[in-house]
């Protein structure tokens, strides 16, 4: 809209919705959504059918009260009703425990033995994942549950097993695999959060970093065409389709969830609609691929398993790729000076590896744009989403929650850092 | 009456460390470890920072009148007029001339007057794209003396690379009210 030059003052336009966030006394509707609410912002970001379905079921269930971690003796009883249902024959199920780690979701290891229909007498540690009633991230154990099996002879996964992925037989949606052995980091490095710039000896990174480079440009060129992914949106190569369905992913959280209004976002969110790539190639994406994400044995320093698929869509591989480059997962090498990428290999030996293991090319604007994207996602989930689930008692992790607000800032300082190197092109 | 909240946050502390932490550890039940672990973590955080409440938040609402102040200079420049935004910055301006202003008045002359920056911020994408330009770079330069102060807030909370680099809060609430 061209503003008029006219002797009479006129005023800004106004986006056509805009729901203020409000006190924590009055009757907030972000606490209590109604169907007119969910369907409102349905609409307003249209995003992928399954995220769509996990994004209106946690919105359709946010006024049912706090969270009840089921005890031990609750999950057992989910559990043998879901293996009665799915094992004919006899079973056993023993070492029945909680499993730590995580911020946003619940894993409760078993041990099962039972007659495998193809394979005959079988035993295995399994493990059963969940959400709480809400997390950092609400996400679909369905397209879980198909990426893993899909890339299971591509990458290191776990083996999957079953899945509920509606909450038939669990309280909440649920997929089970494989329990693999391996460490996130090392057991040396207690100090930090798993996945946020670990320490890796020079030895570890020399033998950790080209598997981690090798199974990225795997999972990148994998043929998803012949796989079952029935519940992943295909975007169009040459549209603009993937990344419209991760930014207003993105705008929806913020919408549904925050408890301030912060106009850095808004900005942020009108450079990143305005800027956006059309896909040139499209591929699998982990979706937070980074370290604390994947399991080695520490002795060999195998990469023994790929976890936490729950963020992964078929889009821009300059998504993944950025994301292992944010500062959040890095550190820095023993000078002091040469920033490493998940704590495991220089930026330009990274991109470098990277491009000649996978045969695609990283464009830098679009590495850029990404950059800013993923970062923006961070801020908006780590803002809102904590704000929202601690608030209402929505999940296992109110506690590890509150503390994850402290990550929005050096996040916001790194987004404007990004968007001073473009802003004034 | 004196206040007694930090007493009571370090007492918790305490009692977690020294009575709750020994037992769960011995019990091997390590979710409840962890929760210990950060519970012990929060409340050493809060015991930091609860005296500091008041500051912050006028603080903060003091860079976001100042923030809509600059949007406002600019779009007079194109003769466009903003009331909602002036109002909301005009409460904001009394809550903090106000010495009897209590912290439920400052949580809600901000909400209010970062709803209305917001709202126009998500609606200046459709504007002439110099109003555009400036108002924009108006924000991302007065966003960032508000998020250099949280990231002092949480500094204890260990998320910073280079924690040595974030001032202390001192430098920021060190004078509330104070204009930097």
């Amino acid at each position: 809209m061209q503003h008029s030059l006219s002797t009479k003052a006129s005023r800004l336009p106004r986006p056509g919705h805009f729901y203020p966030a409000e006190r924590d006394d009055t009757n907030q509707w972000r606490d209590n959504p109604n169907a007119t609410d969910i369907e409102i912002i349905r609409k307003m970001y249209p995003v992928e059918d399954e995220f769509d379905l996990t994004l209106s079921r946690k919105m359709r269930r946010r006024g049912s009260g706090p969270y009840h971690l089921p005890s031990l003796a609750e999950m057992s009883g989910y559990l043998k009703s879901f293996l009665d249902a799915h094992i004919s024959g006899k079973y056993t199920v023993t070492n029945e425990a909680w499993l730590t780690g995580g911020a946003s979701k619940l894993q409760f290891g078993f041990t099962l033995e039972w007659m495998d229909k193809s394979n005959g007498p079988a035993k295995e540690n399994i493990v059963v994942r969940m959400e709480p009633a809400e997390s950092l991230n609400a996400t679909s154990r369905r397209r879980e549950f198909e990426i893993i099996r899909a890339l299971a002879n591509t990458v290191p996964v776990p083996r999957t097993f079953w899945m509920d992925p509606d909450g038939k037989w669990f309280p909440e949606p649920a997929i089970l695999y494989g329990f693999v052995k391996g460490v996130t980091k090392p057991s040396a490095d207690k100090q930090r959060v798993s996945g946020t710039g670990a320490k890796f000896s020079p030895q570890l990174r020399a033998r950790l970093a080209p598997q981690f480079i090798e199974h990225l440009a795997a999972i990148h060129t994998f043929d998803w065409t012949q796989a079952e992914l029935g519940s992943f949106n295909k975007p169009r190569v040459k549209s603009k389709d993937a990344s419209i369905w991760q930014l207003n992913r993105a705008r929806r959280v913020w919408e549904e969830d925050r408890g301030e209004d912060i106009p850095l976002v808004e900005y942020v969110g009108n450079w990143l609609e305005d800027n956006m790539p059309e896909l040139d190639y499209a591929s699998v994406l982990h979706g937070d691929y980074r370290s604390g994400n994947f399991l080695f044995d520490e002795a060999s320093a195998n990469i023994t398993a790929w976890l936490d698929w729950e963020r992964c869509y078929i889009g821009d591989r300059h998504r993944d790729i950025a994301w292992a480059l944010t500062s959040l997962f890095g550190n820095y090498a023993e000078d002091g000076k040469t920033p490493l990428v998940c704590g495991l290999v220089p930026e330009q030996e990274f991109l470098h590896e990277y491009q000649r293991l996978s045969g695609l090319t990283i464009d830098n604007r679009r590495l850029h744009y990404f950059r800013v994207l993923n970062t923006y996602q961070l801020v908006v989930s780590c803002l809102s989403s904590t704000y929202r689930v601690s608030r209402l008692g929505k999940s296992h992790q109110d506690n590890l929650l509150v503390m994850v607000e402290g990550a929005v800032y050096p996040n916001a300082a790194e987004l404007l850092k990004l968007l001073e190197e473009v802003v004034d092109d | 009456m004196i206040d007694r909240s930090v007493n009571g946050l370090r007492a918790c502390i305490a009692s977690l460390e020294k009575v709750v932490h020994p037992v769960v550890e011995d019990a091997g039940d390590s979710l409840a470890s962890e929760q210990v672990a950060l519970m012990k973590k929060y409340l050493s955080f809060l015991a930091s920072r609860i005296d500091h409440i008041n500051a912050r938040e006028r603080f903060e609402l003091h860079r976001y009148v100042d923030m809509g102040r600059a949007i406002l200079g600019v779009l007079a420049v194109y003769n466009i007029s903003e009331t909602t935004l002036s109002a909301a910055i005009e409460r904001a301006d009394s809550c903090l001339e106000d010495c009897d202003a209590n912290l439920d008045e400052f949580n809600e002359a901000g909400l209010c007057l970062r709803a209305e920056l917001s709202s126009l911020t998500r609606g200046i994408k459709n504007a002439d794209i110099d109003i555009r330009r400036r108002v924009e770079k108006v924000i991302h330069e007065h966003s960032k003396t508000i998020i250099d102060m949280r990231r002092s807030w949480y500094k204890p909370l260990d998320w910073e690379e280079n924690p040595a680099a974030i001032p202390e809060l001192a430098r920021f609430l060190g004078n509330p009210g104070s204009r930097q």
